[in-house]
């Protein structure tokens, strides 16, 4: 499932804008984007001894029909021709992100900078190369590097929140999805992301009212039911949550997510037999969803079916060996069958795999 | 010569049975076969006549000669009304229902009784609203002037039921299983064991060897007392305890001393049914004494008792009408000021615990600090309920709380005992599957486990990376129980032979002896310790030297069982003692007040033994140079001399000397050992 929308707007871009764009900024293309590029029109290659630049070019033409592999191949050749060429190491780098080679395109913008050591976009690049091989430190510094050149970009603030949020820096992320806000006030993402880091600091009311505004501008956005729906459920309000998680089902059949959600907060609700039902149908859309398994062993323990709340608490630890929270919930139904045995055996399991919980069941386990 | 068991719940609201007598007319046109007619008719005179001798197993053989006349005559309402009748005081209580909603459909104007008979059938098979019915129904049928005690009766029948309704729609967490390996056909009850749950003395009214003599009152065999062992959850039926115990009459078990050496008991002979007490001694249960029970026992009938952790305060159930009594059976309590000593004046325990209705079975934890019993009244859900009540900061008694079903039954349930743990209980109950009284074992698995759910979202709209979030239910509070059972086998240390000792509690802060007991002829011995107190043990026997243990237990430790098997050393010229009593402040050689317990038995056998010479060592762990550790062990030994040159000991008897770490008695690798290495001992030089 990919919940990346791309909401480019096209009314202001002309079509070498666009290509300048679509090498600069390759998987940035979530939100309007509307500020002046920082690079030459590719056009303004002279006829005589620029080999680079036309390979260059070529490069581009490549890129904007898709073909990445021959977008590499002329970026290289232009660099072969001219190896201080800044602009070509950088459109090289964009390009192997977009084949999601990291490590190379990280290799590249980096020799763009130590070119041009002023090229903002070429840290804002490396930023998010560093950030898609999940080396949040490194991606959080080329994105204040950008930011301190002076890059004015809805994105890169983002973007920037978003390695906070991932951070657990949970404020500084609100104050980088309000700057994206700021420059782009129909950021979708901005907003959902926000009501996320709101939630978090459990600041619910302006949680929902973001994630709101982010379902206005779009409203089929199933993430933002999804979450409006975790909101409501922190806050008890299980039947709230479960009109939530319907929206987000509605909009989205196949979100398993919506369906575990649900399920919790029907379990929540003291309607086991709805959470049954609703995790049952989470596991056929995943059949190897391991929270879902774990969730439908704890509704079935609540509905006194201790034999087949074990068998789907057995598949869930088959599939993580060290699932604390599911030998916890084993070791209850097995106390429920009278297996003292068993559920001690369950509650050290459990303790063992980091849920301490378990420790306070075992004060009778050497009695039994 | 009285049943422990007088439990007649059903038969005393109903009513006698003179006032339920019924006659049947039989229609003997309805009869062509005379031979049949003739059969009828015999069953019915024999029920009837079984029925008239009032007695539980007059009432079952009742019910068989009417389930006959009914097979034969099913369509009659006064048949099966007194069939419906005789099921509802033998039991099983479907069958009381079964035959008495028959003859209240063929009839409803059978018996004036009908509906009350009819509503307590429907109470004891759980089926509440309609009961409520039912009683309303005849409470509206009496005139005003036989209203007269009903009514309180009847306003007690529907609060049972609507209490019942609240505890089934709350059930305790609690397995209850009936203990087949010792259960009989017959009424098995009043279940006691000591704190570590390991034995069973419980009554049952079963016959075996020569004992099987009916008891006129109620045609079922006389009670005695058997005994069964535990092993790992599985009670093994051990047999009965001899002659002196079970007589030839009834003889009942009510209780248990908290050492589990002396058994408490009913007997029925005198006064209406007085306490006695029997001691097992060099491996036989001694004849049953009463004379420590002086004022205990009365005119009147003194049943259940239990005896506290420190055998200085009992509990028992009366029946004496003095000025405090609430009503019926009602709790005392009796101290004394040590185990050896007579109980004192006992005192009702008051209107929060006792009802207006009867108590019986009382049970004390050997914490001290929870009163387990039975009691008709409160929020009882039929017959006698099983209760709870906390000793609270004050001193008083919490309201009692209701155990709960399953556990509790609108029958009878009786005689709770509990294990120090508080994992297991036993009692007794009534009519939860056939007849007789059962004993079952409760597991009480806690408040709610909670179950944890895992759920996620995806949190950021641009990473199809779901966040996990773990959500856990509400937290519940653990039940914890404070106390420490300490328990094991005091042995001669050379030749390994068991001793009975006598065995003191001291509360080291308190400077006083807060309990003795005494360990068996085979050296085994149980104290339980409630949390909070810093503890001396000491073991005492003749021409032995005596034995300290330590147990310092703060107020939060859980429950926690320590064996600890003493060896004893016998009064000789070289034997040695630890003195694990004796404390110094921290680094110095200056002794803490709660040293002086330990201090006073070395003087008093420093008295008891004129001629004893005897030297005091101090020792250290190894930590820290020898020069330094032999100072201080040294001047700690000193302290303890200068204290025993003070309180009149002469100079030549005393001598000290310091160890420093030289005689180590542990390893000194662990922190466990080298605290046992830190020490004062104490060496008879010369007898």
């Amino acid at each position: 499932m990919n919940y990346i929308v791309k909401t480019i707007n096209h009314r202001h871009m002309n079509k070498c804008m666009l290509i300048v764009l679509m090498l600069v900024l390759p998987i940035l293309s979530i939100a309007q984007i509307e500020q002046p590029q920082l690079f030459d029109d590719p056009t303004l290659v002279a006829a005589k001894n620029q080999e680079a630049e036309i390979a260059y070019n070529q490069g581009i033409d490549h890129f904007g029909r898709g073909d990445f592999d021959a977008a590499v191949a002329s970026f290289q050749e232009a660099i072969k021709y001219d190896n201080k060429f800044a602009k070509a190491y950088l459109n090289l780098g964009s390009t192997l992100i977009r084949q999601e080679k990291y490590e190379e395109a990280i290799e590249n913008l980096t020799l763009t900078l130590e070119i041009d050591s002023a090229l903002s976009f070429a840290y804002f690049n490396r930023g998010r190369a560093y950030d898609m091989s999940e080396d949040l430190n490194k991606a959080y510094s080329d994105y204040c590097k950008a930011i301190d050149l002076g890059l004015e970009n809805a994105n890169l603030y983002y973007y920037r929140g978003v390695v906070e949020f991932r951070n657990k820096k949970y404020d500084e992320a609100i104050g980088d999805f309000t700057l994206a806000i700021n420059i782009n006030p129909e950021f979708t993402y901005a907003y959902h992301d926000r009501g996320s880091a709101r939630r978090m600091v459990e600041n619910y009311d302006a949680a929902i009212a973001d994630y709101n505004k982010a379902l206005e501008l779009d409203p089929r956005l199933s993430i933002a039911y999804n979450n409006m729906g975790s909101v409501k459920r922190s806050e008890g309000d299980y039947k709230g949550a479960i009109e939530e998680y319907s929206l987000a089902i509605k909009m989205d059949t196949a979100m398993f997510i919506a369906y575990n959600n649900r399920g919790f907060a029907r379990y929540l609700d003291e309607d086991f037999e709805g959470a049954i039902v609703d995790y049952q149908k989470a596991l056929e859309i995943k059949d190897d969803y391991l929270y879902a398994y774990n969730n439908l062993g704890s509704a079935l323990i609540k509905q006194k079916q201790y034999h087949e709340a074990i068998k789907y608490l057995t598949q869930a630890l088959e599939m993580q060996p060290d699932y604390g929270i599911a030998y916890l919930n084993r070791g209850n139904a097995r106390e429920m069958l009278k297996d003292f045995e068993g559920a001690c055996a369950d509650w050290k399991k459990a303790v063992e795999n980091g849920t301490e919980r378990a420790k306070n069941f075992l004060m009778h386990c050497d009695q039994n | 010569m009285r049943y422990i068991l007088l439990l007649l719940a059903v038969v005393s609201i109903i009513g006698s049975t003179q006032a339920q007598r019924l006659k049947i007319r039989i229609d003997k046109s309805e009869f062509e076969n005379k031979k049949e007619l003739r059969l009828l008719k015999k069953h019915i005179r024999k029920g009837k006549r079984a029925f008239n001798q009032n007695t539980f197993a007059d009432y079952k053989q009742a019910a068989e000669h009417f389930q006959a006349a009914h097979e034969m005559y099913a369509k009659h309402a006064e048949l099966n009304y007194m069939l419906g009748l005789s099921y509802l005081r033998a039991l099983p209580a479907t069958k009381a229902l079964t035959y008495l909603k028959m003859a209240y459909n063929q009839n409803k104007e059978v018996h004036l009784k009908a509906p009350l008979n009819l509503a307590r059938a429907l109470h004891l098979n759980y089926q509440f609203d309609e009961a409520i019915k039912h009683y309303n129904e005849y409470k509206n049928k009496l005139t005003a002037e036989q209203l007269g005690y009903a009514d309180q009766m009847l306003k007690k029948r529907i609060s049972e039921c609507r209490y019942a309704k609240e505890l089934m729609a709350d059930t305790a967490r609690v397995f209850v299983t009936s203990i087949e390996s010792i259960n009989s056909e017959y009424d098995d009850f009043a279940p006691v064991m000591p704190p570590d749950g390991q034995k069973m003395y419980f009554t049952s009214k079963r016959p075996y060897d020569k004992h099987d003599d009916l008891y006129k009152a109620t045609g079922q065999y006389f009670e005695n007392i058997f005994w069964a062992g535990n092993r790992k959850r599985d009670w093994k039926f051990n047999g009965y305890l001899p002659k002196k115990i079970n007589t030839s009459s009834n003889n009942a078990v009510v209780g248990l001393s908290p050492n589990g050496m002396e058994l408490l008991l009913f007997d029925g002979k005198k006064n209406d049914g007085d306490l006695y007490q029997t001691e097992y001694k060099k491996q036989k249960w001694r004849s049953p004494k009463s004379n420590k029970f002086g004022k205990i026992n009365s005119k009147s009938r003194e049943s259940s008792a239990t005896i506290a952790y420190d055998n200085r305060t009992m509990y028992f159930v009366s029946n004496r009408n003095d000025e405090n009594s609430i009503g019926g059976q009602d709790i005392y309590k009796a101290t004394r000021k040590g185990s050896n000593k007579k109980w004192t004046k006992p005192v009702n325990v008051g209107g929060t615990l006792n009802s207006i209705y009867n108590e019986e079975g009382v049970f004390l934890h050997p914490s001290g600090q929870v009163l387990y019993f039975s009691s008709e009244g409160h929020n009882s859900m039929g017959g006698y309920d099983l209760f709870k009540s906390e000793k609270q900061p004050d001193g008083t008694w919490s309201t009692p709380e209701n155990l709960g079903y399953p556990i509790n039954t609108p029958g009878d349930d009786l005689f709770f005992a509990i294990t120090a743990n508080g994992r297991y209980g036993y009692y007794s109950s009534r009519g939860r599957s056939g007849e007789d009284f059962d004993i079952y074992e409760i597991i009480f698995l806690g408040p709610e486990k909670p179950l944890i759910q895992s759920s996620e979202d995806m949190l950021l709209a641009s990473i199809a990376k779901p966040i996990t979030e773990t959500v856990i239910e509400k937290t519940v509070e653990i039940e914890t129980i404070r106390l420490t059972i300490v328990k094991g086998k005091i042995s001669d240390a050379i030749t390994n032979d068991p001793i009975k000792s006598i065995i003191e509690i001291t509360d080291n802060e308190a400077d006083s002896v807060i309990m003795t007991s005494e360990s068996s002829e085979e050296g085994e011995y149980l104290v339980s310790l409630p949390s909070g107190k810093n503890y001396a043990m000491t073991i005492k026997a003749k021409d032995y030297l005596f034995h300290s243990e330590n147990f310092n237990i703060p107020p939060a430790t859980n429950y926690q069982e320590i064996i600890k098997d003493i060896e004893m050393n016998k009064l000789a010229a070289g034997t040695k003692v630890i003195l694990n009593n004796i404390f110094f402040k921290f680094g110095k050689a200056e002794l803490e007040t709660t040293s002086y317990p330990e201090l006073h038995r070395v003087m008093k056998l420093l008295e008891a033994y004129p001629k004893l010479k005897i030297e005091i060592s101090g020792h250290t762990d190894n930590k820290g140079s020898l020069s330094i550790n032999k100072k201080i062990s040294e001047e700690r030994a000193k302290a303890v001399v200068d204290y025993l040159l003070a309180k009149g000991v002469e100079a030549a008897r005393l001598t000290y000397k310091g160890y420093a770490y030289l005689q180590p008695v542990a390893s000194n690798d662990t922190e466990e050992g080298r605290q046992r290495n830190r020490r004062v001992e104490f060496k008879i030089i010369s007898k």
